[in-house]
């Protein structure tokens, strides 16, 4: 019987940790002792993310994942499982329906630390677009978790990380789910000083996009609102003349809720002549519900 | 010669090998007892070590007994190796027979020597590297006990990691 074999299993780690994924597989096939050692560097070592996209796209996947997680959950692993969080939220991202459950399933859980770590990768955009799909999909117990650590998140630890890339269609995307858990994680993972500005962008590009229909775009707007969007701030076009120009009068109607038509306001006025050349009566009805002013006397002070 | 103390180490079948401390301490378990003992002229027992792999082990430390200490990596999954580079003289060394270089390897394991077990493995790991699962075990004398429908569905199992 070959000397090898012999060999205590802290030798076998340290002549393992210098082979290459293809050796330690050849490595596997060599006898049933060999094969646990060789798999566990192997299962060990390997990019997680990398194993998932490819046991998705065959029909061994089952095999091939149990034991991803038989080797990466051994005790003392907990480290490991930390880092595995981000796959477990990117399968969701590639819409691995059955990673995402058996991931859920063998107690891959998001954590908060998992959280506050992709914040600080700068990875925004990855944790709104996980909500969005998980949302859209059905994740219902990805999503709780995420919402759940989310909210249990220090703002000046979020302060600190800063926003470095969110797409604000995303957000506003996410905001028309209708699910105010959803938006107001989104509003949590922004930095206090930059959440107003970037729900306001979220708001001037979701008004304008094509890509939701008006019903989506209400659930949207009312969101955002609800979540401290401002309707009428920001140097260009606003929300408020934006949903004018497009003639969404049950979103004008949100954006203007509450305020009262003010001739002094230069986004007010300008919103106004917006609907009044558009035709868009409706909208000038919202505006001025109480028709104090005759539409002509108005005209005739603004244009 | 220099004025070094001199430390007698005595192999598991009682053969006495008298080394410089420095040679000795490469053994980090050697240096830790010597820093207990203080001062001894009593030969040190190294009862799980025989007499020719001693030598191989004293010829190793006396070779490197300059080295700077190696730094303690603590050898973490972070923190891998991956490289099998292997200095010219340790390469030479390590061209012995396979009884042998395994029998380095666990004193250098017991004898906490980390850049001689190091060697070590990386010598094993290079006896692997780009081999088949039958040149592999013809090289160690592996006996296959897998059935051949077994040995199909484990490279199927594994096939992610040749399939980059």
């Amino acid at each position: 019987m070959g000397e090898l074999l012999r060999m205590p299993k802290e030798i076998w780690l340290i002549v393992t940790d210098s082979l290459e994924s293809e050796d330690l597989v050849r490595l596997s096939l060599t006898c049933r002792r060999v094969q646990t050692i060789a798999e566990e560097r192997l299962y060990r070592q390997c990019n997680l993310e990398q194993v998932i996209s490819w046991a998705w796209e065959t029909w061994i996947r089952n095999k091939t994942f149990e034991k991803l997680v038989h080797y990466r959950k051994g005790p003392g692993r907990r480290e490991w499982i930390f880092r595995d969080i981000p796959v477990l939220m990117s399968a969701a991202l590639q819409v691995k329906r059955d990673a995402v459950n058996l991931l859920l399933k063998n107690d891959f859980v998001v954590t908060k630390e998992a959280i506050s770590f992709l914040l600080s990768q700068g990875r925004q955009q990855d944790i709104i677009s996980t909500l969005i799909n998980g949302a859209l999909y059905g994740y219902d117990a990805l999503v709780k978790m995420m919402v759940k650590c989310i909210s249990g998140l220090e703002s000046a630890e979020v302060d600190k990380y800063g926003v470095k890339k969110v797409g604000a269609l995303d957000i506003f995307q996410a905001a028309s789910l209708d699910r105010p858990e959803i938006t107001k994680s989104i509003s949590l993972i922004l930095p206090r000083r930059m959440r107003q500005s970037q729900l306001y962008t979220a708001l001037v590009f979701g008004i304008n996009t094509g890509m939701l229909d008006d019903g989506q775009k209400v659930k949207a707007v009312k969101s955002l609102l609800a979540h401290g969007a401002k309707p009428v701030d920001g140097r260009h076009e606003k929300p408020l003349e934006l949903a004018v120009r497009w003639g969404y009068d049950e979103i004008v109607s949100i954006l203007f809720q509450g305020r009262k038509f003010n001739s002094r306001s230069e986004s007010h006025r300008k919103a106004w002549r917006i609907a009044k050349r558009r035709g868009h009566n409706n909208i000038l009805k919202t505006l001025l519900p109480e028709h104090r002013v005759s539409t002509r006397q108005l005209s005739s002070q603004l244009t | 010669m220099s004025g070094e103390e001199m430390i007698t180490l005595k192999s598991s079948d009682d053969v006495s090998f008298t080394v410089e401390r420095s040679v000795a301490e490469r053994s980090i378990l050697i240096k830790h007892l010597l820093e207990d003992l203080g001062t001894s002229t009593e030969p040190i027992p190294i009862p799980n070590v025989n007499e020719p792999v001693l030598n191989k082990v004293i010829e190793w430390s006396i070779h490197h007994k300059n080295d700077p200490p190696s730094t303690d990596d603590n050898d973490s999954e972070n923190n891998r190796r991956r490289t099998t580079d292997i200095d010219e003289w340790d390469q030479k060394f390590m061209q012995v027979d396979q009884e042998m270089l395994f029998e380095i390897i666990l004193a250098a394991n017991y004898l906490d020597i980390k850049p001689l077990l190091d060697v070590g493995c990386k010598t094993v790991a290079n006896m692997i590297k780009g081999k088949s699962p039958e040149e592999i075990r013809k090289t160690f004398n592996i006996q296959n006990d897998f059935t051949p429908e077994e040995e199909d569905q484990i490279r199927r199992e594994n096939e992610w990691a040749e399939d980059r």
